[in-house]
């Protein structure tokens, strides 16, 4: 046995697509391993900014020989009427290399068809690893391709080398004019020099030697170990939710050399958020702070490279940080000689997005949906004359030259000249959290004008671009609808807030209709509600929640911000033995109602005589009002329990009754209770998803 | 180093790579890309290896001389190969080794950024390039343009020289930067920084230059007609300079400005179809 060692060296990938491509590299090799019956132990994937790596430990030399059941042509066609073979078995034996009296017949769906088996040899692995060698670049996708060079193949950047070793020997690999080699090059510094990788156990060792770390987990342990190093003498640390930040700057360097630099002392006198997201944005530093969380005027900035010569990258990025700082300071005086309300008179000179008007008529639809909040939320009065007045600025900083510099910082920008200009407290939150979350590890927005603010914008985002007509299949997102609709829904299901999505959505279409019009108006309210389904079916997939739990199917999507608090109730609920039955009857309820809409009226009595038929109409008849008291107030282990004592008299009912009675109108009247049923106990979940 | 030494190594550099040496094309571009030695010799199958220092006037970004990092107009050093070499990457920091800047004593970066030149339907993906946290390049593979996938790419580097000699020359203001021994940049363009800043923020004719715009515009589509593509781009380029200048003295309302690009980008797909009409001919 022997280790596989691959790895494709390219151009610098963008950091933002180096972990996904190590994943799917990882998986695409496990996957042709296995479908070619190689025997191997761990596959593990690595990965820098200019290599994709995956490394199999004990690799078999030969395959195992196994037998084979190989499906040939329907038995009718196969034989004459004297029962002699025909032209197409025989060509398929001598296909297959078998003799037509060792086939034998097997029935695939109502019809035979002549099976043969036949014994494949083992093979050698450098062969058949050989042979899925090439298609292996082909099925790494990333959000942006390119190509480079004549064949038109597309990949994220040039590749510029392959490494194929199987243990010692050099596995043959051609991809867009690139021979595979037993070289690869270490970290860019002085001339190019090749290293050569005599076998996989040697290759880490090999690049460390030249400066490269290929384990990114290793490359993010000391970046850690240096930033303490050097942080905690000092009595310095990190800010919180550094994460996001650090996952990049590992994927910009092949090997970290933390450095500490000094800002300048206009730092001090800057919004803290804007020296941050200048550092972080523009250089992918570190903002540093004291330890009872006071802004320290250092960065802490990971070089790509050894220490060596470290004081002169330490003075360039100093003198960045410098220059960058001054213009932000110097913008931000630029900027608050007016007030915000002024940039509104700007607002009408920015487009939006191709073909949906002005950033003017955005703030307009925005001020309207606020307006209308009492109509598809729970606002009190107060609430939204904040939630209006911040719509009516959430856009001035748009037109600000510091959101024209630092686009990052929209939102952040207004609401830091609102408060200096001093605006009321919630506005101010609001203006600053509508974006909130940019990112998947990114908190919801903390305030309650801040979420709505957000899925207002948000849903008139999705809706504008819906409405020209754009389908928002396949993997690149280039207007952020993904992002968008994940914002939402996090918004909504992590906060518990109530939100019509559907009269949100209706209203948004109303919106454009007002301020102009879209190629694609068609469908448009519906199609937005489609497209947030599909999000929340990835939420709770992500989330791992659907198999219990089916909001789509049985909750109306105002239903959405309710969900945590229902999962708490079945959870709580997950000891009572009742639970299993309540899951069966409705399980049973589903099965025999299949096919048939939820009713949400009740059979009449005279067409059920039995007593358990009547004790079950009875009380369901008096369960549905109290079940749905009990969601209106939010109350669902109430509600769970409910359902629980209707689900003993569905026991009793499906024991003694004969639901498909002979008479049709009893049927229909037994099969009609079962469907209000199936809509009473759906109104709190899908029970019938519990195991 | 000066500045003008700075520039004649990194010419010299690739004129040892292969690359003719042009001069600027003597018209008003904002970028080197808009050159008719880029943009028309990207298109296409022929190859094409140049370099070229190329003045870029951009009003907006005009601060009347007293910004010491933003310019009307700076100077950007071109370099177009196509096909591109395979160590394309390790030929650019050769060039840098020129200068003094060696990747062992500098953190020298490929750091992913794409442009689009709408204008011209043009799109390329590449990085900037830092240098110790600056940007100094802008390096790119061209994907789309003229409106079309190119079927042969080229690499464009774009080195932006104020950043560079900045960074060698260790300054902090633009026009402090020793231009020739004894000359500054400050002698040589501060005042024409001023004029022109004056001019594209206040004095410049808005109706003359809508006029000026509609005739050029004329006139280049007139020259595409008559399959003439130098003077039709010619045109084009004075149209696109036109309109920039109404962009700074913020004329133009967004319908407006969409409208002039679009009419910019008919006249920009017209020159490139009649381009490769001809490379299709030959």
């Amino acid at each position: 046995m022997s280790n596989l060692l691959i790895e494709i060296l390219t151009e610098e990938l963008p950091a933002r697509f180096v972990d996904s491509a190590q994943a799917q590299l990882v998986e695409h090799v496990t996957t042709h391993l296995d479908e070619s019956f190689i025997g191997h132990g761990d596959v593990r994937g690595f990965s820098t900014p200019r290599r994709l790596v995956v490394l199999v430990q004990n690799v078999k030399e030969q395959t195992d020989a196994r037998t084979m059941e190989v499906k040939g042509p329907a038995k009718a066609s196969s034989y004459d009427a004297q029962g002699n073979p025909t032209p197409a078995l025989v060509g398929f034996c001598r296909g297959q290399g078998v003799d037509p009296a060792d086939t034998y017949t097997v029935d695939v769906a109502g019809k035979s068809y002549v099976y043969a088996r036949k014994t494949v040899a083992g093979q050698k692995s450098s062969e058949l690893v050989e042979a899925f060698l090439p298609r292996l670049p082909h099925e790494v996708t990333f959000p942006k391709m390119m190509h480079w060079e004549e064949s038109g193949f597309q990949f994220a950047r040039p590749i510029r080398g392959l490494l194929a070793l199987l243990g010692a020997g050099v596995l043959h690999w051609e991809v867009a004019g690139v021979q595979s080699s037993n070289t690869t090059f270490g970290l860019r510094v002085g001339k190019p020099k090749p290293v050569t990788v005599t076998s996989p156990e040697d290759y880490m060792r090999r690049l460390r030697e030249a400066f490269v770390i290929v384990d990114p987990a290793e490359r993010r342990r000391l970046i850690e170990k240096q930033a303490d190093k050097l942080l905690k003498p000092l009595g310095l640390k990190l800010g919180d939710n550094m994460g996001d930040l650090l996952d990049e700057v590992v994927n910009l360097v092949e090997y970290p050399s933390v450095f500490l630099g000094d800002l300048p002392s206009i730092a001090t006198e800057l919004p803290e958020s804007i020296v941050r997201s200048v550092l972080q944005q523009q250089m992918h530093s570190f903002l540093v702070y004291g330890q009872n969380g006071n802004v320290i005027p250092h960065f802490l900035s990971v070089r790509n490279g050894l220490t060596d010569f470290i004081d002169i990258v330490r003075r360039g990025n100093e003198s960045v940080a410098n220059a960058r700082l001054l213009d932000a300071a110097f913008f931000i005086q630029e900027d608050m000689r007016e007030p915000l309300e002024a940039y509104l008179g700007r607002l009408d000179t920015l487009i939006f997005m191709d073909n949906l008007g002005t950033m003017a008529a955005k703030t307009l639809r925005l001020e309207r949906l606020a307006a209308c909040a009492t109509v598809y939320a729970s606002v009190t009065p107060e609430e939204r004359a904040t939630l209006i007045a911040a719509a009516h600025l959430s856009k001035a900083d748009l037109a600000t030259s510091m959101v024209k510099e630092y686009t990052s910082l929209q939102g952040e920008i207004g609401s830091v000249y609102l408060s200096r200009a001093g605006g009321s407290p919630d506005i101010v939150s609001a203006i600053r959290e509508q974006y909130v979350p940019r990112s998947p590890s990114e908190d919801i927005a903390s305030t309650r004008a801040g979420r709505l603010l957000g899925v207002i914008d948000k849903v008139d985002t999705l809706t504008g671009i819906l409405g020209t007509g754009f389908n928002p299949s396949g993997s690149e997102d280039p207007y952020g609808l993904r992002r968008a609709g994940n914002g939402i829904v996090r918004t909504i299901v992590e906060s518990g807030e109530t939100v019509d999505l559907e009269t949100l959505a209706n209203n948004a279409v109303e919106g454009y209709q007002a301020t102009g019009s879209l190629p694609h108006p068609e469908d448009l309210g519906q199609k937005v509600l489609d497209y947030l389904k599909g999000r929340i079916a990835q939420y709770f997939k992500e989330k791992q929640l659907t198999r219990e739990y089916a909001p789509l199917e049985y909750l109306p999507l105002v239903e959405l911000g309710s969900i945590p608090e229902r999962m708490q109730a079945l959870h709580e609920a997950a000891g009572d033995t009742v639970l299993v039955t309540l899951a069966d009857s409705h399980r049973r309820i589903q099965n025999i109602t299949k096919g048939l809409p939820a009713a949400t009226s009740l059979p009449a009595d005279l067409l059920l005589t039995d007593p358990e038929e009547l004790v079950l109409r009875q009380s369901a008849e008096s369960a549905a009002p109290r079940i749905l008291e009990f969601l209106a107030v939010r109350k669902y282990a109430e509600a769970i329990r409910t359902c629980e004592e209707l689900a003993i008299l569905v026991t009793a009912f499906f024991d003694h009754i004969l639901v498909m009675a002979t008479d049709e109108r009893v049927r229909s009247a037994r099969l009609l209770l079962l469907c209000y049923l199936k809509y009473i106990l759906g109104l709190v979940c899908d029970y019938s998803k519990l195991t | 180093m000066n500045f003008e030494e700075m520039v004649s190594k990194l010419e010299r550099f690739w004129e040892d790579e292969g690359c003719t040496r042009l001069f600027p094309y003597d018209q008003e571009v904002g970028a080197g890309t808009l050159s008719p030695y880029t943009f028309l010799r990207v298109l296409g199958r022929k190859p094409w290896k140049a370099v070229y220092v190329q003045p870029s006037r951009r009003p907006a970004d005009g601060r009347y001389g007293e910004n010491p990092n933003r310019l009307y107009m700076h100077h950007q050093l071109q370099v177009i190969v196509k096909p591109p070499t395979t160590d394309i990457q390790d030929t650019y920091l050769r060039s840098l080794y020129l200068l003094g800047l060696k990747p062992a004593e500098h953190d020298i970066r490929f750091v992913e950024d794409n442009w689009e030149t709408p204008v011209l339907g043009a799109a390329g993906v590449g990085w900037e390039v830092w240098l110790d946290g600056m940007e100094v390049t802008q390096f790119t593979y061209f994907q789309q343009a003229g409106g079309q996938e190119v079927p042969v790419v080229a690499v464009e580097i774009t080195y932006g020289l104020e950043r560079l000699a900045m960074f060698v020359q260790e300054k902090a203001n633009v026009y402090e930067l020793e231009w020739h021994e004894g000359v500054t940049y400050g002698d040589l363009r501060q005042q024409v920084e001023r004029e022109n800043s004056i001019y594209s923020f206040e004095q410049a004719d808005i109706e003359a230059l809508v006029t000026m715009f509609d005739l050029c515009e004329k006139e280049s589509q007139r020259m595409i007609d008559k399959r003439l593509i130098t003077p039709a781009y010619e045109y084009l380029l004075k149209c696109s300079h036109t309109f920039n200048i109404l962009d700074a003295r913020g004329t133009v309302g967004v319908s407006q400005r969409m409208a002039y690009l679009a009419r910019v980008r008919r006249l920009a797909y017209g020159c490139a179809n009649l381009y490769l009409e001809n490379e299709n001919h030959e």
